[in-house]
């Protein structure tokens, strides 16, 4: 046979042909042990190689310390358990299991495994967090995310409003996005999630990896791909699963606000949350209209007077009144026909 | 840069079949660019690449009671490794299918191109093409050729018309046909040797 380890590095130092990969494919479909042989030769190889890079791994380190601590925790109490149980078995049990319980008291106040912290990102802003195990989180205008001060088995999160997920990999540890009583799980991938409490859908854009949407049932609901969406509403059961340009939705992390092919509907309930103001749109036909539009400096006023180029409507400040309080009311935009 | 460093003491392996994490903190050091730059090669997703990583050490930790010393331990922590990559090299098999089969489609492939051009770069190349194409065609090229789904599933999703699918999805593989059947991929052969020979 022709099969030697330069096929492996061929294929591993990306020059190989079609053929080469025609072979490699054939081995690993066939569970092919020669595979092994070869790649083991290749590794033995490799070792005395020098590596002309260096990846930072730290995240790993972080996760693998954390996957290994419990554990370490047990041996200590297993060995302290047999130390005892050779002195005097009887007496000790009880004593164990008062110690046992202090323990986790101790255990829950020192690592506030119930300490849930919450954070709120405002209308008219955007805040990102890293949560406890290296994870990035965007929080979009009038949206509110809650977690746990140190993740336990699960790596689990509520959210409502709009936000966007870059995790961290842990192969044990899944990732959950609750919102809406729809769970999102993930491994290592980013992608958004949008839950508004005056929307009736959830809406996840996948734009990097493979995540699996289920229900409070945990069934199945979809296993989606990346540059997909899926809308889903969990009180009708009605769902869609379509192409998107992830990128234009997670636009918004970088600052930029995108509309692409956006009815009225959603453009201004998205310029509400992102400037913090209220529009009224007067004329039920100007809801058929749709946008497409990126912003990334512009205040309101720009902003509507770019879209009003492109279509037929009108925008007006309402004069914003004083309360009895003292206070003024918010600012509020009226759309009308042109 | 790093050197290639001796090989994991006796007693760090002792130290790890008792439960120590210093030991297993050392061996991490020891062996994670390594194992890395090894599992990045084959799999050629930094993500994936990284997960190998995770996985060898928790497997490596789980399983430490049952290490023996009297083996090689850097065969070991291969055999770990082996068994992670193999399955995951497996599922981007069965998961690139499509890919390569549009290569075929697009490609008449031949004993010079099968043999003599470089593979990883044509498909790179092929990819370039797609993103060359009108947004619609390379949205509806992807669906159908990459993603698999029947011209009907697409006009459902896009709410077009199937003979409009139809059209769009014509005129992109005539578009991406054209294009590589008039290269002989001189710049994408593997030995620069067989570029010479021709003049």
């Amino acid at each position: 046979m022709n099969r030697n380890t330069e096929l492996l590095k061929r294929f591993f130092s990306n020059r190989y042909s079609r053929n080469d990969y025609q072979q490699l494919k054939g081995m690993l479909q066939e569970n092919d042990p020669a595979l092994e042989e070869l790649m083991q030769q290749h590794w033995d190889e490799y070792q005395d190689e020098q590596l002309t890079q260096t990846s930072n791994l730290s995240a790993t380190q972080l996760i693998l310390h954390r996957n290994i601590q419990p554990q370490a925790k047990q041996r200590i109490i297993k060995q302290a358990f047999n130390h005892f149980s050779k002195i005097a078995a009887i007496l000790i049990v009880p004593l164990l299991l008062a110690l046992g319980f202090l323990y986790v008291q101790l255990e829950d106040f020192l690592f506030q495994q119930h300490v849930v912290v919450e954070v709120a990102s405002p209308t008219g802003s955007r805040t990102s967090l890293n949560l406890p195990d290296g994870s990035t989180v965007w929080l979009n205008g009038d949206s509110h995310i809650r977690y746990p001060a140190v993740f336990n088995k699960n790596r689990e999160v509520e959210i409502e409003g709009e936000a966007f997920f870059k995790v961290q990999s842990d192969v044990e540890h899944p990732f959950l996005v609750k919102a809406k009583g729809v769970s999102v799980k993930a491994t290592g991938t980013e992608f958004n999630v949008s839950a508004y409490a005056d929307e009736p859908e959830i809406n996840v854009i996948l734009k990097e990896g493979k995540v699996a949407v289920l229900n409070d049932q945990q069934d199945e609901l979809k296993q989606m791909a990346s540059g997909y969406q899926f809308r889903y509403n969990p009180n009708t059961n009605a769902s869609s699963y379509t192409p998107v340009n992830a990128t234009g939705y997670s636009g918004w992390i970088n600052g930029r606000l995108i509309f692409e092919n956006a009815n009225m509907v959603e453009v201004v309930k998205r310029m509400e949350r992102w400037y913090g103001v209220n529009i009224e749109v007067r004329d039920q036909e100007l809801l058929r209209l749709h946008f497409k539009a990126t912003f990334i400096h512009e205040n309101i006023e720009e902003a509507l007077k770019l879209l009003q180029a492109t279509a037929t409507f009108k925008y007006e400040f309402e004069k914003r009144k004083l309360k009895e309080d003292g206070s003024f009311t918010d600012a509020r935009i009226i759309i009308t026909k042109k | 840069m790093q050197q290639a460093k001796p090989n994991i003491g006796k007693n760090i392996l002792l130290q790890l079949k008792e439960g120590n994490p210093k030991a297993f903190n050392s061996i991490f050091r020891h062996y994670n660019q390594r194992l890395y730059f090894f599992a990045l090669g084959y799999l050629k997703s930094e993500k994936e690449a990284e997960e190998i990583v995770q996985e060898t050490f928790l497997k490596l930790w789980e399983r430490r009671e049952h290490l023996d010393l009297t083996l090689s331990f850097h065969a070991y922590l291969f055999k770990i490794a082996f068994n992670f990559i193999q399955k995951r090299l497996q599922r981007q098999v069965k998961d690139d299918e499509l890919k390569h089969e549009l290569a075929d489609e697009l490609v008449n492939f031949d004993q010079h191109t099968s043999n003599l051009v470089n593979y990883h770069h044509l498909l790179q190349h092929i990819n370039r093409l797609i993103g060359q194409l009108p947004p619609r065609q390379a949205q509806i090229l992807k669906l159908r050729k990459l993603d698999g789904y029947s011209t009907s599933e697409i006009s459902d999703m896009l709410r077009l018309a199937s003979k409009t699918v139809e059209a769009h999805l014509t005129a992109a593989l005539k578009f991406l046909k054209e294009k590589l059947n008039a290269e002989k991929f001189d710049d994408l052969l593997l030995f620069v040797l067989t570029l010479q020979k021709k003049f």
